[in-house]
């Protein structure tokens, strides 16, 4: 089949992940589009008699019948769509810029003669950054669907739709009509809910197995890395922009302090560490396959942009609240990037759409295939009282398994701050103080020492192997840990907020000045610019010896010094709090120019 | 009066003399990284050993680097830093002698500066954004070349780009269907709301339906708009409408029970598509209405409504002026307000014909950015205004002087900035032919005016008006036909003379005169017309757009020259009027 991507796209690709040929366990096809189509995928489904139905970035709909492979133009012209669902063979329900359409083939003629508003009851500026992610089905009837907030990158347009709240229009990216940073729930006969608020990107929302809402969101100013949240009716989840239409808010989200931001948001499940699991997570969705797609039947996917990957995510419930574990489900072997859309096919093979629309990656549609063979992986991952069990796909070799070496990890938090992302504060390699291997080698319990809240513990499991020899597929394994089982401490507490009242003046005298001094938005040290040096060392060079050799016991139990660094205190402190004084911080926003 | 044109053409000879000394200093390039994963520009120029100096802007919104290296190096450092241990202080930059120049990684809004000396190997070094995941795409070309710009390949064919930006330059295949009309975008739409819908019609006819407001926006004829503007980059940008636009409605014009009150309640419910046209759907409180746009049998558009729920008499309102004469299959249009009996709301049809030149062949709102991304618009005298720079903000009309043969009219607003530079036009054209310029200081006459001039005939117009910017908002419009040049400033008649005609191959600009003279000012509502207006439109224009403006300041007494500097000079500059002096210099006579 011809590959309808850029030459040079691939020859990078290749470039990149030469060590890496197809997968023993899945195999990834392309999908040829119709030539002359820019296949910048922003939706995929497959209808209930078994065809796809994708949308594109210039205003397509398309039809494809995997049988014959021909597409066929169901319709176009809509704007910028970027989710869409199939549910009957002559409806969809798509997502566009400006509102959530409902697509019907009246005549039988296989297009859409009825492109029927179901609802446009939020605002827009004409700002670029306001994307609208969804639709997805709500149980009860009805869709959620997710709304950008704007980037001061840009301004807004003379002419808006919504009202224009002033207030709701400062910060790096803003609000300034109704329900932008918003998750609504829209009912089948169009009325709105605004369901959630506190979001800047969340692209884009879907189920889980249990039936609970998830969806991503973007790093970027108060996102120190990107998250993962568990969506509940009236939550706040941290960007205070959508707080300009809060019901009874009346003050400017940045006037809002930090504390009370803090206090009052609701803490990811996940969160995917910038530069290492994911930079720009896309559609929640989850393996419903029951089992055609493999040994991770109802577990939880997360598509990620910036690389060839797709995410596991298995979540657990800790003190009432959900967090838990990420493992790529796979890394390149023939996957490329962009990968922003995905649906299951009715034979259980998974359909991932790309784009890269203003984003590094690769455009078009692929198929990815379980072969029937079952790759060791690090299947669910529990949280204990003292570490963490660890369940694995097949049974471990016995040397590697028990070998604490295997099990070093780190673990770190990313700062809730106004500044864009944030560093990795209190980095701190750790090795456990007990490792024990199943009867069955099919599950670890390590223990570490102290065990903390709060933070996200990073391992690399790559000495671990098969007992056939085989290695560990995903050895990249993160587990988000906000909530120990028993006891969990107060988190550690929010970095500098926005602007005070003087600052943002300051801010706006010199913007208008075009000094560029006053563009910079970091109110503290940004991502690439930390004012201190972390307590702990990089964490490639570790020497630790591990305390014994690895016993050849089938099962056992081996210690070791947990730390490398004193043991913190059991209330944590950020390893890197900056000593400025309010007064003393350059703005933590800029302020656009006002039209 | 005398005396101050005497320190005009003294400014400019000064000028004249002071250039080779500003030659030597180095002209930096000015580099963005912006949304898309691009820099802008995505390539430039340098002579082997020339001192370069490039201030880098991130002006995206998300972090990045700029990292210049060694010809051929890219995917070697791209890669070295994809690999590189992540550590807290994330720089990107690996180790390595091709690294020549770098910045620290700018979040969102920073910028940096670099200054180096060119090497002296000629070749094609790379630039590169080494953050994770963007080297792949995010890189541009540093020529190091005897050779100007003009020797390189075409960016559509320029293999050291990356394909995004050559995929963006070659835009020639849209879709992978066909795209004979009709057929439509929802897209961004100038001079409309932000969900908006062009709609293409067989006959060269195209519409602009405002889905927000549910009411058409503006009808145009000739192509239909390119769309891949706001397609390339972030979405910051509009589908550009290919053609002229000749009715440009300015109110909701369906009217219930009575003529003068405009329905205040609109709610868009999509479309159908009726024989491959969009037939709208919308409720006007509580009527319900269809609307279906078609191309009219004797040119210009015609459109179907279907109402539901209307309980008397229906209204529809043309406005005085506009750009159409409008028949009804139902009812007659009396000072264009059409009454449609009770008895036949169910279904009307309204024709609308162009009247030839009534509205300008272009018209500018100026309510969105022209002239590049930043500065954004500023409140003007009717909606937003763009500040043109006086360096090289320009924008190209499409317009020739030929296109305007049979009469013309020239109109815009402007507040000159301070100080003023030497001549400043606001809409003008040049070539060998000969030049139009209307705008202000012209030659370095104080005061507004106009000037048309060729190989035989030369003819100016120059109001007495200070010649320091005064801070108002001022109204400059001239006509001219085979005949006669007039000149109105602030809706006045302001003088006339004997016409020189057009130069008909040179393009008219806003803001410049082509490449010179450019205006250092805040235009708002720029018109071209392709007719003579007479005194009373011109002063129906100005009475129109004056006074809805921010609070005019008081002006200064004329004196010395300002104590600040000016506002929009960046640090470094040179005073007063460094830029493009070229053209006041050969021509102050």
């Amino acid at each position: 089949m011809k590959r309808f991507i850029l030459p040079l796209l691939l020859a990078a690709h290749s470039a990149f992940a030469a060590d890496q040929g197809p997968s023993p366990y899945y195999t990834v096809e392309d999908i040829a589009t119709p030539p002359g189509l820019s296949p910048e995928v922003g939706g995929l489904a497959f209808r209930p008699d078994g065809k796809l139905v994708a949308c594109f970035h210039r205003g397509e709909v398309y039809t494809y019948d995997p049988a014959t492979q021909e597409w066929k133009l169901f319709a176009q012209g809509l704007h910028e769509p970027l989710g869409l669902l199939a549910p009957t063979n002559d409806e969809v329900i798509v997502m566009q810029r400006p509102e959530l359409t409902r697509l019907r083939d009246t005549d039988a003629d296989g297009v859409a003669d009825s492109y029927e508003t179901i609802t446009d009851a939020f605002g827009m500026t004409g700002n670029y950054h306001e994307f609208a992610f969804g639709p997805v089905a709500a149980p009860d009837g009805g869709w959620f669907i997710s709304l950008n907030l704007a980037s001061d990158g840009a301004g807004i347009r003379h002419e808006v739709r919504g009202e224009n709240r002033e207030r709701g229009r400062i910060g790096r990216m803003y609000s300034a009509v109704p329900w932008r940073g918003w998750i609504l729930k829209v009912a089948p006969d169009g009325k709105v809910t605004p369901w959630a608020s506190g979001f800047r990107s969340p692209n884009a929302p879907g189920f889980d197995a249990e039936g609970r809402l998830l969806v991503p969101d973007n790093q970027g100013d108060w996102l120190g890395s990107s998250p993962l949240y568990h969506v509940e009716k009236g939550k706040f989840y941290g960007h205070p922009a959508a707080l300009a239409w809060k019901p009874g808010e009346t003050r400017a989200p940045l006037k809002i302090p930090v504390e009370e931001l803090d206090k009052n948001r609701t803490r990811p499940a996940i969160v995917f560490s910038q530069n290492i699991v994911a930079n720009s997570p896309t559609q929640v969705f989850h393996d419903s396959t029951e089992g055609k797609f493999g040994p991770f039947a109802g577990q939880t996917l997360v598509g990620e942009m910036n690389r060839a990957r797709i995410l596991r995510v298995v979540l657990e419930e800790v003190d009432g609240q959900l967090q838990g574990m990420t493992v790529p489900l796979l890394d390149d072997h023939g996957l490329r990037k962009g990968d922003n859309r995905f649906a299951f096919a009715p034979d259980g093979s998974l359909w991932v759409g790309e784009t890269n629309h203003g984003w590094a990656g690769d455009k078009g549609i692929q198929r990815i295939v379980w072969t029937g063979k079952v790759p060791l992986d690090v299947k669910e991952m529990y949280l204990t009282k003292t570490g963490f069990d660890l369940v694995f796909t097949r049974p471990l070799e016995t040397a590697s398994a028990s070998n604490p070496e295997n099990y070093k990890a780190q673990r770190y938090y990313y700062e809730y701050h106004a500044a864009y992302g944030s560093k990795q504060f209190d980095l701190t390699e750790i090795a456990p103080k007990a490792v024990t291997v199943s009867e069955d080698r099919m599950k670890v319990t390590l223990e570490y020492h102290p065990l903390l809240a709060w933070r996200i513990y990073q391992f690399d499991f790559k000495g671990l192997k098969a007992e056939d020899g085989a290695p560990l597929e995903n050895s990249l394994v993160t587990y988000t840990l906000n909530h120990l089982r028993e006891g969990t401490p107060p988190p550690p507490p929010p970095g500098p907020g926005a602007l005070s009242e003087a600052d943002e003046k300051a801010a706006r005298t010199k913007e208008a000045k075009k000094d560029p001094e006053a563009k910079p938005a970091a109110g503290k040290p940004a991502t690439t610019e930390p004012d201190e040096k972390p307590k702990t060392a990089a964490p490639k060079s570790a020497t630790a010896k591990p305390a014994s050799t690895p016993a050849a016991k089938t099962s056992g139990t081996t210690t070791k010094p947990a730390e490398k660094k004193p043991a913190p205190k059991a209330t944590p402190t950020p390893a890197a709090k900056p000593a400025a004084t309010p007064a003393a911080r350059k703005p933590a926003t800029r302020l656009p120019a006002r039209p | 009066m005398l005396l101050r044109f005497t320190t005009a053409v003294l400014l400019s000879l000064s000028l004249v003399l002071a250039r080779p000394a500003a030659a030597q200093e180095v002209e930096p390039i000015e580099m963005k990284t912006i949304a898309g994963l691009r820099y802008d520009p995505p390539r430039f120029v340098v002579k082997p050993g020339a001192k370069v100096k490039i201030e880098i802007e991130n002006a995206d919104d998300m972090a990045h680097n700029f990292v210049l290296v060694a010809p051929g190096a890219r995917m070697e450092i791209v890669n070295a830093a994809m690999t590189m241990p992540i550590t807290p202080e994330q720089t990107f930059i690996p180790p390595s002698d091709k690294i020549l120049q770098h910045t620290v990684v700018l979040v969102p809004g920073k910028t940096a500066t670099l200054e180096f000396t060119a090497p002296e190997q000629e070749g094609v070094y790379p630039y590169i954004c080494t953050y994770p995941g963007h080297g792949m795409v995010m890189y541009g070309a540093m020529y190091v070349s005897k050779q100007g710009e003009e020797q390189l390949p075409t960016i559509a064919n320029d293999e050291n780009l990356p394909d995004m930006v050559r995929d963006q330059a070659n835009t020639a295949k849209l879709h992978a269907h066909a795209t004979e009309p009709p057929h439509w975008y929802r897209t961004f739409m100038r001079d409309s709301g932000p969900a908006s819908i062009a709609v293409a019609l067989p006959g060269g006819q195209s519409y602009c339906w405002d889905a927000g407001a549910c009411r058409l926006r503006y009808a145009w004829r000739g192509g239909f708009v390119d769309p891949t503007p706001y397609w390339k980059g972030n979405g910051d940008a509009f589908a550009e409408v290919q053609g002229t636009i000749y009715y440009r409605p300015g109110v909701f014009p369906l009217r219930f029970g009575e003529a003068k009150k405009v329905p205040t309640e609109v709610r868009f419910r999509g479309f159908n598509v009726v024989e491959k046209f969009p037939q709208f759907h919308y409720n006007v409180g509580s009527v319900e209405v269809r609307e279906l746009i078609k191309p009219a049998h004797h040119g210009g558009i015609e459109a179907t409504y279907q109402l539901t729920g209307a309980k008397g008499a229906v209204y529809f309102v043309v406005e005085p002026g506009a750009g159409v004469e409008a028949s009804s299959s139902a009812g007659k249009f009396i000072d264009g307000v059409l009454k449609i009996p009770a008895d036949k709301t169910k279904q009307f049809t309204i024709s609308f014909l162009e009247i030839l030149n009534r509205e300008p062949l272009a018209y500018w709102s100026m309510n969105d950015t022209l002239v590049g991304k930043k500065p954004l618009p500023v409140e003007g005298p009717k909606g937003r205004a763009v500040i043109f720079d006086g360096k090289k903000s320009e924008h190209a009309t499409g317009l020739k002087g030929k296109d305007l043969a049979e009469g013309a009219t020239f109109a815009v607003w402007a507040q000159l900035a301070k100080p003023p530079t030497p001549e400043q036009v606001l809409i003008g054209a040049k070539s060998d032919e000969g030049e139009f310029a209307l705008g202000a200081n012209l030659v370095g006459v104080p005061g507004y005016g106009v000037r048309v001039k060729s190989a035989k005939q030369e003819a100016k117009i120059v109001a007495a008006m200070p010649m320091e910017a005064d801070d108002l908002w001022h109204h400059l419009v001239a006509t001219l036909d085979r005949k006669q040049l007039r000149f109105y400033l602030d809706g006045k008649p302001a003088g006339m003379a004997a016409a020189a005609p057009l130069p008909g191959e040179a393009e008219l600009f806003l803001g410049s005169l082509g490449k010179a003279s450019f205006a250092g000012a805040t235009l708002d509502e720029a018109r071209i017309f392709a007719r003579v207006l007479d005194a009373k439109e011109i002063a129906a224009l100005y009475e129109t757009e004056r006074g809805k403006g921010p609070p005019k300041p008081v002006p200064k007494p004329e004196t010395a020259a300002p104590a600040k500097p000016a506002a929009p000079a960046k640090p470094g500059s040179k005073p007063a009027a460094k830029p493009a002096t070229k053209t006041s210099s050969k021509s102050a006579q």
